[in-house]
């Protein structure tokens, strides 16, 4: 069990310290999801849909259920996508006709069947597993890489591969490092060699999978299924870090 | 073998890649048709590798001794008999003197092994059907048979003397050809002409044009017709048919046929069967021109044919050529025949041949 599961098993038994933690945490996430539902920038503070959101994140630590397979993040992105649109809906009845399909089939609402919100919850987490992975595809070709090239470059070895994630978390979460390959599409080898005291040679050889497990580390609130699947130890969110 | 789990990244025509939990991004050998990508698939790997080189090398095993087992318990050939008359064919005998295999070596090979049923005959009858069912009736051409061991070790004693004593026995019984000859072949001569898909006898043609500085072209020998091969190479021919081996003497004593060329019938094994004189023929028999000497004048012909020498018979060579010309009577008045045209044995000689 991850520690992000560990934390809301904890919460949801009535540990408030560890739920805001978690709430806190969390902003970042919870304002990039509410953004976009929004589709313009939110200020903590001055608009309400960043309070619904953050409401409908503590609502999900409440309601999460392990037996859903998916990740608690999908899954409070859900919510709080399910607590805005009710939100827009009593603010203007117009869009509601637009969102009454989403809305009904939401499932958070009382006296909704429980089987039926599993099936919608399945659904909607395999069509954005589908999404996400496109997504990651696109921008990996933005690094001149395609998945063959990860299967082509991923270490066979179990401690080599450990070194590497470990090597692709390091480059994460070190924002000078991750813009340094942003910018360049270029693995900082020299800044990495000195860091995890590892030869460039192997940095090299192993450039596409570096690169492609630093990005799923760097956005793990874009890449929330592929950055859950991976059992990893928890390193510290750099979401905030953007 | 472990099952691997992973999530579905991407799915191809024939194999798909996924990510495992730890970290590791793999191609599989299956598009799982049935399946999102990103939903977590389960894979059970197949032989691995080595296994699979394991099982085929096995299997290859298998193959080799079946095969090995097969070759122990098919008859094995004790001696290979060819024979060329116009129809070239190889008999395989195994040390029972039957014959278990019958190889054509030409068309006409082919025609006549079809129209016969020979395994399981002995050789002595084998033989017989062979010669009546392949000798037409106004061939003259020479018969060259040829004698190889096999490759089985434990035959009987005397195995080969009573295999050319039958030879020489029924080729002397039969309205044989003009001459015949039985000659052994190493089985490295006869690897070489099976080799060159050629029969032994014609090979050995070709060796002995070669001892006198000529060469026989290999598809001249491959495809020209045997009675255009011995009027082509009559004298290099005449002189396969009546060369002595080295194992025997050039001129043994007390024999006649050894110091005259009419021993062309006789066998060329040193080690005479018990039963049969050194000239080839059973004793109580003689060479059927030995008959022809009856006044007739056909024994002394023949007798001319391979004591003549070879300008002569060259002339003659080439005056046959000349037959469309009109002067066949004249020429032939001149010149003797040569053995294809050395008429069939008359009934009372081939009697006492028998």
């Amino acid at each position: 069990m991850g520690l992000i599961n560990e934390q809301i098993l904890q919460a949801k038994n009535g540990n408030l310290q560890v739920r805001n933690r978690l709430l806190e945490t969390h902003q970042p996430f919870i304002r990039k999801i509410a953004c976009s539902i929004c589709k313009r920038p939110l200020n903590w503070g001055e608009d309400d849909e960043l309070s619904i959101a953050l409401l409908a994140f503590n609502e999900a630590i409440d309601n999460f259920d392990f037996k859903y397979r998916v990740p608690f993040l999908a899954y409070a992105r859900l919510v709080i996508k399910s607590r805005l649109i009710d939100f827009f809906r009593r603010e203007a009845r117009e869009r509601a006709s637009s969102l009454a399909a989403f809305d009904s089939e939401a499932g958070l609402l009382p006296g909704e069947e429980e089987q039926a919100w599993v099936k919608f919850m399945e659904e909607t987490a395999a069509r954005e597993r589908e999404e996400e992975l496109l997504q990651y595809e696109e921008e990996l070709k933005r690094y001149g890489l395609e998945l063959n090239d990860l299967v082509r470059t991923s270490p066979k070895h179990r401690d080599t591969r450990g070194l590497l994630l470990k090597i692709a978390r390091t480059l994460a979460g070190d924002n000078e490092l991750f813009q340094y390959l942003q910018a360049y599409k270029r693995l900082p080898a020299q800044a990495l060699s000195k860091l995890e005291k590892i030869s460039r040679k192997t940095l090299e050889k192993h450039r596409a999978y570096i690169i492609g497990l630093a990005l799923i580390f760097h956005k793990p609130d874009e890449y929330i299924y592929l950055s859950s699947y991976l059992k990893l130890p928890q390193a510290p969110t750099s979401g905030g870090r953007n | 073998m472990a099952t691997i789990k992973g999530m579905l990244i991407k799915k191809g025509s024939r194999s798909s890649i996924i990510l495992t939990p730890d970290g590791e991004f793999k191609r599989l050998p299956d598009p799982f048709p049935n399946n999102r990508p990103g939903s977590e698939v389960t894979f059970k790997p197949g032989p691995a590798r080595y296994l699979r080189i394991g099982t085929l090398a096995a299997a290859l095993l298998i193959l080799l001794l079946g095969w090995q087992l097969f070759r122990a318990f098919l008859p094995q050939a004790a001696a290979y008999v060819s024979l060329d008359f116009g129809p070239s064919l190889e008999l395989a005998l195994n040390k029972k003197g039957e014959i278990i295999k019958v190889s054509p070596l030409n068309r006409e090979g082919e025609e006549l092994v079809a129209a016969l049923t020979l395994p399981g005959n002995e050789l002595k009858q084998g033989l017989t059907l062979i010669l009546q069912k392949g000798l037409r009736a106004e061939s003259s051409q020479p018969l060259l048979c040829t004698f190889t061991p096999g490759g089985v070790k434990k035959i009987p004693p005397n195995f080969q003397a009573q295999v050319m004593q039958t030879l020489n026995e029924v080729l002397g019984i039969q309205p044989h050809p003009a001459s015949h000859r039985v000659q052994t072949v190493p089985p490295q001569i006869r690897l070489e002409a099976k080799k060159k898909g050629v029969s032994p006898g014609r090979y050995l043609l070709r060796l002995e044009a070669q001892k006198q500085g000529k060469d026989i072209p290999l598809q001249v020998l491959k495809n020209e017709k045997w009675s255009n091969l011995a009027r082509k190479y009559r004298n290099t021919l005449n002189q396969l048919l009546l060369a002595v081996p080295p194992s025997q003497p050039a001129n043994p004593p007390n024999s006649q046929s050894a110091q005259s060329p009419r021993n062309h019938g006789e066998k060329h094994s040193s080690s005479s069967p018990p039963g049969q004189k050194k000239d080839g023929f059973p004793k109580g028999k003689t060479p059927f021109w030995e008959d022809l000497k009856d006044g007739s004048g056909l024994g002394d012909l023949l007798e001319w044919t391979l004591t003549a020498p070879e300008e002569q018979i060259e002339e003659q060579s080439q005056e046959e050529a000349q037959e469309q010309t009109g002067n066949e009577r004249k020429i032939k008045g001149k010149i003797p025949p040569l053995h294809k045209e050395i008429p069939r044995q008359p009934a009372q000689g081939r009697e006492l041949a028998q």
